[in-house]
Order: C-alpha cells, then structure tokens, then sequence
C-alpha cells in the first residue's frame, strides 16, 4: 500500500496555510541553556547518580555545590578514563615483560588510592568512621524516578530501597574493578549503523572500594585513578543522598548509620558534616553533641553554604 | 560519533516530536532525558534495520503514551509559549511573531486531535515517517495508520478553519487558545 502524498508537499493537496504551518513545526527547538541542562542530567544519570533531592535549606544548599563537583569530576573522568585505561594496558604489556619483583613494586606505586583528581583528605573537622559503606546500602543506583518522587513531586513508579525503580533493571557491575561493559568496543549492529563505535560511559560502580592493600595488588592497580575517585565520589553521594531522604523520613539514627559508613570524601566533608549535624540535632540527647560540631564547623568553614542553617541549630529552641 | 555527539544530532527531533505528541513544555526536559535514556539502554537491540531518526521517534512516541496514560501529559493554555530557537535573525520583529504565533498555532490545533491521530499525523506530516514506519512504532495495521491518518487531517483542517472564522469574525485574540480556555477543553 502506498503512501498518500505529504501535506508539506505540492501534491499533498493542502492550502498555502496549512504548508506554512507544518514548515513552522522545524523552528521549534530547545535553546543553548537547555540542551546542556537536559545533557548534564543525562550525563549524571548515565555515568553518575543524580544530583541529592533539595530537602529543606541545608539541602538546598548542598545540591548545586554537589552538582557541580559531580559535573566536574564526572567529565574529568570521562576524559580521563579512556587515556588512563588506554595507557595502563600498555603499562600491562610491558609488565608480563619484566620481572615478578619488578611487577610487585609497579603495582605498589600505582596504587589508585593517590589520584589527581581527589585533594587531600585532611580537614579541620574529624568526620566520622571511614569503613566502606556496605553494599546493600548504596546497592541501588537511584533514578530519575526516584529523585522526583523524593523531591515531593509526582511518581508513577514506586521505588524501592533507595530509589531503585522498574526502570533501573540494568544489572550494574559485581566490582568496581571490572571495566563497565560499555567501554568495550560497541560492535553492535546499531553501532554500525550510527557509523561509530560508542564512546565509553563509565558506569559507577556501588561495591564499597577495598582496602589500600587491595588497591596495590592484583586487578585493582588496573583501575584508572580518575575513575577510582570518581567511584569514590559517587558512592558517597549517593550515601548522603540516602542520609538526607532518612532525615527527611525523621529517622536520624538511620541517617547517622549512613553517615557513618562514609569514607570521608574530602570534596564532601561540609555536606556530610552538615548532615551529621542535623541528624544529631534531630535527637534530644545528642543535641550538645550537634552544637559542638555545628561550632567546630563554622570554625572550619566560616563562609559555608550551609552558615545560615547551621546557625539555626546553634540557636536556641522556642 | 560518541554519545554526546548523537545527542548533540538529535536533541531538536526528541524536543519537538515530544511537543507535537502532547507532552508539556514544562515536562519536555525529563521526558528529553527518559528518550535518551532509554536510546542508551536499549542500544544493543536497535539493528540498524531503520534510520536512528525513526528509531528515536519511536520511543518518543512510547514515553509521550506512557505519560499520558498515567495523566502526566496535561494541555495547559499558557503552555504554548513557543521557543523560536532557530528564528532567522534577519526576519523582522512583526515577522518573527507571525513565525511564533503560526507555532503556537499548530500547537493548538493538534491538541484538538485524538490522540492515536495526532501521533500518525505528528509522525506522517511533521517528521515525515513513512506508513510502513509508523505502522511498526504504533503496532497497528498500515491500514489503520492510514485511517487515522485520513481522519486527523479532517479534524486539523476543520480546527483550522474554525479558528480562522473566529479570527475574521472576533477582533482580539486569535486563536482557538481561546476557546480552549473558555470551554475548558482537556484534550
């Protein structure tokens, strides 16, 4: 069966109105702004857990800065991550050419736990415990879905444990030490049919990271630094996201939990000190405990984001 | 062509078909993201067998069905702000709000259509899929597609000509956004 004639076209039978109407419909696209806002959401979602839902001033606060330094380290990493893996499997190469002592005090010295893109993790504020966080607790990688429903607005999925929703059926790596399947050569047939091989999204990866040890011996010295820390960074986001909904849930002994699980990412000790604080706070009994750390935190940071709130809870109550 | 490439080509169709098929302005940037989302995921199964053009539309057409099955698509008046984000710059100011106003326009005009028409209409007149293609998205017969083809284009040329004897006979306003408003009317 054949198809009638297009409007748009001479044949198609349609009025000069009618044409210039259809034609209309190409001048409509998204501007500038929101193609990179909609790309940076989507780059999140792809290669990183999205941005902790707002929830109340602290949070408030905490969202763009955390955003940013996501965006920043997740496009660092993107960058990064190809010529790194790139440049460690031809480090591979010549090690099966050298010696077994040789190999051991390579694998040493490239240990992931020293990376460019991470700063020092000393701070004027002792956070708390820096076991990894348990799996089962930062198993889920949250969905847009899921950040929705948590920022309050409407959902037609119901999450489950930390946001994971239908839509998250994709299987994420069993370690974060194996290279996400999508970094492999795309020799699919839609890869050939867009012409390319598909650039590599570094699928974050929730196992807690191994120790130091671990990290100078076996597969773990052939993680990419830059993707190690963006590991890191994502798996305490996605903690303190957790940490924030418990709050928020007025459950601040499970969001003291959460927080103690931390490994105490220097780029996030505010937000997670902020969180500690508040979730102290949250509790009668270790309300002195919160005003000390408040003050030792405005001490640190005298120009937070989190000032204002923070100062809220020094203040007394009504 | 890496991802970001892929999305840097194609952004302007998802925005666009997702507009035409209903979905709110203000929902377009989490519905953008879902078709993306999705293109990702399910790029192992795409076989190349159609354009990524129409391969794209066709899940635009699935999440814009899905958000209006669970009532996230809503026809709002003050929505049709339309963005002229490729307006000819050389045009003149009473040209480009003739240009906004004609987008606006057909905005309004195919709310006024059922909606398994207005998505063989949007596919067959404004991304130009062919019968075949759209027969595939819809999951219907091409026989169908073209039924519903034949009867959008009677119900979007009678919109518009009722809108154009309301334009000829009310000073004001144009529009059927009017009487959209004032009717209450939900497509």
């Amino acid at each position: 069966m054949k198809d009638p004639a297009r409007w748009r076209d001479a044949k198609g039978g349609a009025g000069a109105e009618v044409q210039a109407l259809l034609r209309s419909d190409r001048l409509e696209a998204p501007s500038d702004a929101e193609r990179d806002r909609v790309w940076s959401s989507l780059a999140l979602e792809l290669g990183a857990p999205p941005p902790p839902p707002p929830a109340g001033p602290i949070a408030t606060a905490g969202t763009g800065t955390l955003a940013i330094k996501l965006t920043v380290v997740v496009l660092a990493a993107a960058t990064g991550a190809g010529v790194g893996w790139y440049s460690l499997h031809a480090r591979d190469a010549q090690r099966a050419r050298r010696p077994a002592t040789a190999r051991a005090t390579s694998a040493t010295a490239t240990s992931p736990q020293v990376s460019p893109l991470m700063p020092p993790t000393t701070t004027s504020i002792e956070g708390p415990p820096t076991s990894p966080a348990p799996a089962a607790e930062t198993g889920a990688r949250p969905s847009s879905t899921a950040r929705r429903q948590v920022a309050g607005r409407p959902s037609e999925t119901r999450p489950t444990e930390l946001g994971a929703t239908k839509r998250d059926r994709r299987p994420l790596p069993e370690s974060s030490h194996e290279p996400p399947s999508r970094s492999e050569p795309d020799d699919s047939p839609a890869a050939r049919a867009l012409g390319s091989s598909w650039g590599p999204s570094p699928w974050p990866t929730l196992a807690p990271a191994p120790s130091g040890e671990a990290h100078a011996t076996g597969s773990a010295s052939r993680v990419p630094p830059a993707q190690l820390a963006t590991n890191e960074l994502l798996d305490e986001s996605r903690l303190l996201a957790a940490a924030r909904a418990a709050l928020r849930a007025h459950d601040p002994e499970r969001a003291l939990a959460l927080l103690a699980t931390a490994r105490g990412t220097a780029s996030l000790a505010q937000e997670r000190e902020a969180l500690t604080i508040e979730a102290l706070a949250a509790q009668p009994a270790t309300r002195a405990a919160a005003v000390e750390r408040a003050r030792a935190l405005l001490r640190a940071y005298p120009q937070s984001p989190y000032r204002a709130r923070i100062k809220a809870l020094l203040a007394p109550s009504p | 062509m890496d991802f970001r490439a892929f999305y840097d080509e194609h952004v302007a169709l998802v925005w666009r078909t997702l507009l035409r098929l209903g979905v709110a302005k203000a929902d377009l940037p989490d519905a953008v993201q879902e078709v993306f989302l999705v293109a990702y995921r399910k790029l192992p199964e795409f076989e190349g067998r159609s354009k990524p053009s129409t391969w794209l539309v066709g899940i635009s057409y699935r999440v814009a069905s899905d958000r209006r099955r669970l009532a996230h698509v809503r026809r709002e008046v003050g929505d049709t702000g339309a963005v002229l984000a490729r307006t000819d710059t050389r045009l003149r100011p009473d040209e480009i709000a003739e240009q906004r106003e004609r987008v606006e326009l057909l905005d309004t005009l195919l709310a006024w259509l059922r909606p398994e028409q207005r998505e063989v209409f949007v596919m067959f007149e404004l991304e130009e899929l062919s019968g075949k293609e759209i027969a595939d998205i819809v999951q219907a017969p091409l026989k169908t597609v073209f039924s519903r083809l034949r009867l959008a284009r009677e119900a979007f040329s009678a919109a518009l000509a009722a809108h154009q004897a309301e334009v000829s006979r009310v000073p004001g306003p144009p529009l059927a956004v009017r009487a959209l408003a004032g009717k209450g009317h939900t497509p």
